[in-house]
């Protein structure tokens, strides 16, 4: 087969993409496998999944590659087939298979061919231990053949929209797809009823979807030496086979379909999307069928966001014309009009803001999903015995920011089971179960998403910490263990092969706190464990902000940010160690005028009215009350990047347009407080 | 043929920089100061929705500020995904250069550091000198541009 040029590149795209959902499902499947060995399911997953990426990666000349799989696909078609059994060197050499084939693929993904890559000795220790792996386990009755282009080849089983109708509803019901073939003795002079009585009882217990050839036009007995029946049944093999002790029936087969054969048998059928629904209810364990979805370039998804942020300026424009106009006198009926078509406008603007916010937003389990796999090889390298568990992997969160999200995640997980967890020895020593855990969790809790990674591990050491940061005794314990983010902190004990060099819970904050615009915390109890707590935005493209003025220009701070809108009198005011402070809830608040943080101190001190204007900001590092000319409003703002050359002082998290066009910058609040801290400009 | 060069002015100065280079020539308005920016930024300007920052070149080059008067323009240049907006004094014209008629070698002009200027070109007992825009934009804001 030859493609153009341009056919290539996009097969060879779409194999990038689908190979990579394609391991990351066979690390999913590996890893079940690893806990329950006999599971069917994963066996029959993953034989259909090295099937695939052997034909495709034959199919655009990647031999390494499809070669590789290969003998994956046979190791799996030997240990469905019952004939070896899962060894746990066998279990070593599929993990570093499956790694070389990500390895393989992430070199075609830089343009290199796979063909440098040294396969063999990993081939043949595959074959090896297949061989070697004594053969265990149950027989299956029958025997199981296996490739699907024989089976569906012989033309034997034709699906038609009914049959495929009856299977989808099968799977949805949870039922087992199974194909059986019984045949008729020779002895046998008349062969139909013995056929019938098979096909009979089978109508009892089970749902016959189609039969060759057809039960209900009797057709010449000769026929009927053989009989195939397609069935969907609750039952297992053992009752299915029960229906078939009928005299002079000489021999029979029975075929448990599993995905890949229905989804063969249908699309070979009715085409590629019902075998896709098929998968989808197959894939969702509860059988229901999931809606169908595509793969979208995330540039184009970028694009349709960057006009949506676009149409919600124009929208506010219009609203602004609409109450100019309202303003006037006159055209009554022209008012109305304009503000029924604003006020759609608005509408349709806001459900498309959301909507497309929608598209944005993946299930956290893209992320979570590659942790079972982390947790296993660390936690066998450390020979630590490990139990992790996975919450909330349907909550929802920005595709951006899972990608941020992945190394800093990774490193804490890494952490609790280098440092955290103690080895078996010490936890038996501590009293402990020998089995170390780990939970990984998340929730959304208004606006923001909780990200949670639990260890009940050995705590965090508060001494050394305190001592490395020189923190005195009146810090609480609490706040103590905080240090661990701080810039810098990094325990010399940290440096091992595994924790990344040194690199420590300091860089993880840093990532979180300034990359996402999100809060990491930790608490530890000695000998117990430690939580690390990770509170992040939604998204990092809109945010709910407050409009101010001060001095002319326009700012906004993000709600997110803001404890409270106050109004400070100038008697309130006062001045407490060289600066002023206000009363706000029984406490001394830090007071500061935006513009002379931003601008500088201004001379003109009598210019201050009675009355000002303050905004209650909170942050981790405390919280300080912000003076500003004039509260403007609320508004949902689309967050774009500011330049660098404008942001020198990083006093800005991006820029923003109003609906009147005006340029609007958003105020870093943590930054603002860290230069407070630091004591100004001069001071950094 | 040559390549097309847009000139402008600034000060006594005539610079030039490749048309390829160049998305829009605009007008000074709607330039939005920026609190805490470095002097030599003129301030910001809504491009469809796009947020651009404007710099005056005048301040960049050292030269003492001047009144903004109607000859003044904002060239808007873009290369790869960003844009940025130069404040000059005038844009003089387009014009087609010669390979032959630009010296390459990057010598200092106007007491312009070399490595700012891509090549020198005459052009009607004018000396042209042709700017690396970029280099300039890219440049950190205390290093001067200047000799």
């Amino acid at each position: 087969m030859t493609f153009s040029g341009l056919d290539e590149r996009k097969l060879l795209r779409a194999f990038l993409e689908e190979s990579e959902e394609l391991l990351e499902k066979l690390n999913d499947n590996l890893l079940q496998l690893e806990r329950d060995a006999s599971n069917p399911d994963s066996i029959n997953e993953i034989f259909r999944l090295t099937h695939s990426l052997k034909s495709e990666s034959a199919l655009l000349g990647f031999v390494r590659l499809s070669e590789l799989a290969h003998h994956l696909e046979d190791v799996f078609d030997a240990i469905r087939s019952g004939s070896i059994s899962l060894s746990r060197p066998l279990m070593d050499a599929i993990f570093s298979a499956s790694d070389l084939i990500h390895e393989i693929i992430t070199r075609i993904s830089i343009g290199k061919s796979d063909e440098e890559v040294d396969s063999r000795s990993l081939i043949r220790e595959l074959k090896q231990l297949a061989e070697l792996a004594p053969e265990i386990g149950t027989q299956v009755h029958g025997a199981v053949t296996l490739d699907g282009a024989e089976r569906f080849g012989d033309g034997e089983l034709v699906l038609g929209d009914f049959q495929n109708f009856q299977i989808m509803e099968a799977l949805e019901r949870g039922e087992q797809i199974y194909k059986l073939t019984v045949k008729v003795s020779e002895e046998a002079e008349i062969k139909y009823p013995r056929v019938y009585l098979v096909f009979n009882t089978l109508e009892k217990i089970a749902n016959v979807i189609q039969t060759v050839p057809s039960m209900t036009v009797p057709q010449d007995d000769q026929l009927y030496r053989q009989l195939t029946v397609l069935l969907s049944s609750e039952l297992d093999e053992e009752e299915i086979f029960k229906a078939c002790s009928v005299d002079l029936i000489e021999s029979h087969e029975l075929e448990v379909w599993d995905k890949a054969s229905i989804q063969e048998a249908v699309s070979a059928s009715r085409g590629e999307e019902t075998a896709r629904s098929v998968a989808a209810a197959q894939t969702s364990g509860t059988g229901r069928i999931e809606g169908t979805s595509i793969r979208v370039d995330t540039n184009k998804l970028n694009e349709i966001w960057q006009l949506v942020g676009e149409l919600t300026i124009y929208k506010a424009q219009l609203s602004q014309l609409h109450d100019n106009v309202a303003r006037r006198k006159g055209n009554e009926s022209i008012k109305g009009e304009v503000e029924r078509a604003s006020d759609s406008l608005e509408r349709i603007t806001t459900e498309m803001q959301q909507a497309i916010m929608g598209t944005r937003m993946v299930p956290i389990a893209v992320l979570f999903n590659k942790f079972p796999r982390l947790v296993r090889d660390l936690s066998r390298k450390l020979g630590k015995n490990v139990d992790l568990e996975i919450h909330g992997t349907d909550t929802e969160i920005d595709r951006t920011i899972v990608e941020v999200l992945s190394d800093p995640l990774t490193h804490i997980i890494r952490n609790s089971l280098d440092h955290g967890l103690e080895g078996p020895e010490d936890r038996r020593a501590a009293e402990k179960e020998e089995v170390g855990h780990i939970m990984i969790s998340a929730h959304q809790q208004g606006g923001q998403v909780v990200i949670e990674i639990a260890d009940d591990g050995r705590g965090l050491d508060v001494n050394k910490i305190r001592q490395k940061a020189g923190i005195t005794s009146e810090v609480s314990d609490e706040e103590a263990v905080q240090h661990i983010f701080s810039p810098g902190f990094s325990t010399k004990e940290d440096i091992t092969d595994l924790s990344g060099r040194g690199v420590g819970m300091d860089v993880v904050a840093t990532r979180i706190r300034e990359d996402l615009k999100g809060e990491v915390e930790v608490r530890s109890e000695a000998g117990k464990g430690t939580l690390i707590r990770i509170l992040l935005p939604l998204t990092l493209t809109i945010l709910h902000s407050l409009v101010i003025s001060c001095a002319g220009y326009y700012y906004a701070i993000p709600v997110q940010d803001i404890d409270e809108t106050v109004k400070v009198l100038e008697e309130e005011i006062l001045s407490e160690g060289g600066g002023d402070v206000y009363s706000y809830e029984g406490r001394a608040v830090p007071l500061l005028r935006l513009d002379s943080v931003l601008l500088g101190p201004s001379e003109d001190q009598h210019n201050r009215s009675r009355e000002h204007n303050g905004v209650v900001v909170e942050q981790r590092r405390g919280r300080v009350c912000l003076l500003v000319d004039e509260l403007v409003e609320e508004e949902d703002l689309v967050i774009k990047p500011i330049s660098e050359l404008l942001n020198h002082r990083r006093l800005f998290s991006g820029v923003s347009v109003l609906g009147d066009g005006e340029i609007i910058f958003i105020l870093d609040t943590a930054r603002i407080m860290e230069i407070i801290e630091f004591g100004g400009f001069d001071a950094i | 043929m040559g390549k097309k060069y847009v000139v402008f002015q600034i000060g006594e100065g005539h610079y030039a920089i490749p048309l390829t280079e160049v998305s829009q020539i605009i007008r000074h308005e709607n330039v939005t100061d920026v609190p805490t920016a470095p002097p030599f930024v003129e301030g910001v300007i809504n491009i469809g929705g796009e947020v651009i920052p404007v710099i005056n070149l005048r301040s960049r080059f050292s030269l003492s500020a001047a009144e903004i008067t109607r000859k003044n323009r904002v060239i808007i240049v873009q290369r790869q995904d960003s844009r940025y907006g130069v404040l000059v004094d005038s844009v003089r014209e387009i014009l087609d250069l010669d390979e032959n008629s630009i010296a390459p070698e990057a010598a200092s002009v106007f007491g312009m550091k070399a490595e700012f200027v891509r090549g020198i070109a005459k052009i009607r007992d004018n000396v042209l000198v042709l700017l690396d825009i970029f280099k300039v934009l890219s440049t950190a804001p205390e290093v001067s541009i200047k000799e």
